[in-house]
């Protein structure tokens, strides 16, 4: 017998009521199709097995999440109630399962832009609106694991109240700048660039260098990395490396201002490796011979002036463009 | 003994006339054959009379000699008059130990389901002395690993040699974590190229797929959480199958991979293939030779992933178990016996359970309606798609005249304005789907919303003996038998790995 089997059969037989078939289903059959409703009701019994072991907080850990998984993948109408009770399970494992489905149900869904909010599902009852306020809720979960999914969900989706209540969250110091920003990057900037913004503006180095990857490819943000960032000797190596390595795949420019950087011999190792490595990468398909051979002259004079800089694997991509 | 002259492999690609043998420039070889003795496994005399001659594929010379497991039409004939008829065998040989290889059949005037599938792996034909075409049947026996790798060669008895050899490829769609380098290689490459094309309503053709995938939500491809029929599977069928063959357009020999997302997948998931997360960053990295390298959208906004799966997939293998299975089997819900059997049941289990959690997995750009600007998306639909392949051959769902609600629903044509309950056109098994009808914009009942399409539209792409083009949409319905196993609607041209046009697994062939 499998364990799904058992589990299911060990639920049925710990209903206070036997008589199977006069089993009624709860109240969220409304959330079946009509067309399939006939289907569920001849299962009742079951249902309710799986959804009483799945809530009762009198079973094991492991009982619940297998008849919780077992709802789910049979019965999926009738999952985000029970979901939506797991999420605030003092279990993390069922907390973190309950918030999993809820997300799951929630990313590919019709999600239309305002006017309107919330996704475009404002009617009282939205299935998809009282699943978006339930993820929600988990992002004040102290868990991290629970919080994080239901934060890069919403996030994916451009869900403007989840962006605004990390960044407050954020500025209120319950969460770190790399958490934030991490899940900030997942929106798209018309949405979330701003919230980068005061990250970049404030935030660690690491969490500055996953800023500036989100904004420096972006038009609006290109001129400020370049001059605040990657052309400011203030700026650790770190960040003026990454800022080399992803102005160096999105701004056509690049060559025309970064190459000079190369020649100051105060500028870091690291900076000067991306921004060869990064104009190389860029323009390995277009380059003609007498072009490459040019650069290669430059990375040689460098080379010759920097020993410290690590060319080693620029040497092999050029080895390997030149086959 | 005649003196040998060269072995086959370095035979000069010849060239002849016009619809006789096409040049290398089709894409089409057909190597010609001297009748004599033989000394290695093909080679050739001029002790002998020449016979040369033609085999094609769909009866057309330059239609691409590329096949699944479905059996497809294929001609031979003499190249010129000979005193006599001619008797030969067709054969399969594979360029190589991992080539690929085909069989056949004779050729029959009935429609070739399952039942009716008998191929062998050689066929003995007679060809006229008139030049007169003599058809049979082909069909893939184990797929290829490389363009062209499975020759149909027709052997003269006694081993006096070949009168012409055609290079084939069974091209099908693989799991990506088997895919060669080379295989792979080709398919990003294909990618590249396809992400700059010109698009038909937006500057690109990349653009024109994510802003149509996000356009069409709130018409009906998703379920929108279970609460409204969706044509979910066969648009995404067609909408996969369209891409498909975008990608052919630039290199016929790339069939669309599939991210097995309910196992590990480290390779799918690496800076060569389609990207590796920067640790503790959603930042995606690609090689410095990967030619998808700098993917972005829009204004430049690079690839966003929350996370990856090359340790393990996003999904419990019991996801497609449970969407398979029949009630009796260990495992299984009692339900299937009976909910499974509709495709109503299924198809919104497949789309909340096993798809959104893939996409749920992996989330940043895959987890919205612009979802297809991540390559990764049609890795990721390809295996959904054959997940539901997978459920069509648990329980023979195959039947495509539109009236079957085992195989789809809603059935039928979309019935009017007049008619309560009714949903979306477009929906309908015998509807054509947005953007590939002949709909677009408000063209219905005026006040009606549900006969309208959005304001644009796309042709399909048509390929010489496939069905689909643009006066041929793709419905719900001509999606569903994509193999044709029920003899009724034409063969797609896709297939995947792990069933062949009898069902089974043709890995082990």
């Amino acid at each position: 017998m499998s364990l799904r089997r058992a589990v299911v059969l060990a639920a049925m037989a710990a209903l206070p009521i036997c008589d199977l078939s006069a089993q009624t289903l709860p109240a969220s059959i409304d959330k079946v199709p009509p067309e399939l409703r006939d289907v569920y009701s001849q299962n009742a019994a079951v249902i309710n097995a799986l959804v009483q072991t799945a809530t009762g907080t009198g079973r094991s850990v492991s009982e619940r999440l297998d008849a919780f998984q077992q709802l789910r993948l049979s019965y999926p109408y009738l999952v985000t109630d029970v979901a939506v009770t797991l999420t605030k399970d003092d279990n993390t494992q069922l907390a973190l399962a309950g918030t999993q489905a809820l997300a799951t149900r929630v990313v590919m869904m019709n999600h239309s832009e305002p006017p309107g909010g919330n996704h475009g599902h404002t009617a009282p009852g939205d299935p998809l609106a009282a699943v978006l306020e339930a993820l929600r809720q988990r992002l004040e979960d102290n868990r991290l694991e629970v919080r994080a999914v239901a934060a890069a969900a919403l996030t994916s989706l451009n869900d403007q109240a989840a962006l605004s209540k990390i960044a407050s969250l954020y500025e209120g110091g319950r969460l770190n700048d790399q958490e934030a920003v991490r899940y900030f990057t997942l929106a798209r900037p018309s949405a979330a660039a701003g919230y980068v913004e005061k990250v970049l503006e404030k935030g660690s180095n690491a969490a500055q260098s996953e800023a500036l990857t989100y904004l420096a490819p972006l038009p609006d943000y290109r001129g400020k990395i370049r001059d605040q960032y990657f052309l400011n000797k203030q700026r650790t190596e770190e960040i003026r490396a990454t800022a080399a390595r992803v102005l160096a795949k999105s701004d056509p420019l690049f060559s025309t201002y970064a190459l000079q950087v190369t020649q100051d011999p105060s500028a870091p190792a690291e900076v000067v490796k991306n921004i060869y490595s990064g104009v190389l990468s860029k323009n390995a398909e277009v380059f003609d011979r007498t072009q490459l051979e040019s650069f290669e002259n430059s990375v040689k004079r460098t080379e010759a002036l920097r020993p410290e800089v690590d060319f080693g694997p620029l040497r092999q991509q050029l080895r390997d463009i030149k086959g | 003994m005649a003196q040998p002259l060269f072995p086959v492999d370095r035979l000069p690609h010849m060239r002849f006339a016009r619809g006789y043998i096409a040049s290398s420039q089709s894409g089409r070889w057909v190597i010609a054959l001297v009748f004599g003795s033989l000394l290695s496994p093909v080679s050739v005399s001029l002790a002998h009379a020449q016979i040369l001659g033609q085999i094609e594929m769909r009866d057309s010379a330059t239609a691409d000699d590329y096949l699944c497991w479905s059996p497809v039409q294929a001609r031979i004939r003499l190249a010129t008059s000979q005193p006599a008829d001619v008797s030969v065998t067709v054969k399969s040989v594979p360029l190589g130990p991992a080539g690929g290889q085909v069989q056949f059949m004779a050729a029959t005037s009935a429609p070739i389901t399952r039942a009716t599938f008998t191929p062998v792996p050689e066929l003995a034909l007679t060809l006229p002395k008139d030049g007169g075409w003599v058809r049979f049947l082909v069909a893939g026996r184990r797929a290829s690993r490389g363009s062209k790798d499975a020759l149909i060669r027709a052997e003269l008895p006694n081993g006096a040699g070949a009168i012409v050899q055609l290079p084939v490829m069974v091209r099908v769609r693989k799991d990506a974590e088997t895919l060669t380098t080379a295989e792979r290689a080709a398919f990003l490459r294909a990618l590249a190229a396809w992400k700059t094309k010109p698009g038909l309503t937006r500057p690109t053709r990349f653009e024109d797929y994510y802003t149509a995938h996000d356009d069409a939500f709130s018409w009906g491809i998703h379920s929108n959480f279970g609460t409204q029929v969706s044509n979910f599977l066969p648009w995404h069928r067609a909408f996969l199958l369209n891409f498909e063959r975008e990608l052919q357009q630039i290199d016929p020999a790339v069939a669309l991979p599939y991210w097995r997302f309910d196992v590990k997948a480290p390779g799918l998931f690496s800076a060569e293939f389609l990207g590796a997360l920067v640790p503790g960053s959603t930042e995606v990295r690609f090689s410095n030779t990967n030619p998808i390298r700098g993917w972005s959208r829009g204004q430049g906004e690079a690839l966003r992933r929350a996370n990856q799966f090359d340790q393990q997939g996003p999904v419990s293998p019991n996801n497609l178990l449970a969407i398979v299975c029949r009630a009796n089997e260990a495992g299984c819900s009692p339900q299937n016996a009976v909910q499974n059997e509709l495709y109503r049941s299924v198809t919104d289990r497949v789309e909340l359970n096993y798809h959104n959690g893939a996409h749920a997995g992996v989330l940043g750009w895959l987890g919205a309606g612009t979802s297809p600007s991540d390559p990764l998306f049609f890795l990721l639909h390809a295996n959904v798609d054959r997940g539901w392949a997978h459920w069509q051959e648990s329980r023979t769902r195959f039947v495509s005249d539109g009236q079957n609600e085992g195989s789809y629903t809603p059935t039928g044509r979309y019935p009017g304005a007049t008619i309560p309950q009714r949903v979306r056109e477009g929906l309908y098994a015998l509807d054509p789907m947005w953007p590939w009808g002949p709909k677009s914009g408000d063209a219905g009942t005026p006040n009606d919303p549900r006969d309208d399409w959005l304001p644009y539209r796309f042709p399909f792409p048509s390929v010489p003996g496939m069905p689909f083009s643009a006066a041929d949409p793709p419905t719900p319905a001509k999606m569903i038998d994509y193999m044709n196993v029920g003899g009724v609607n034409p063969a797609h041209g896709s297939c995947y790995d792990d069933f062949d046009f009898e069902g089974k697994d043709p890995r082990t062939n």
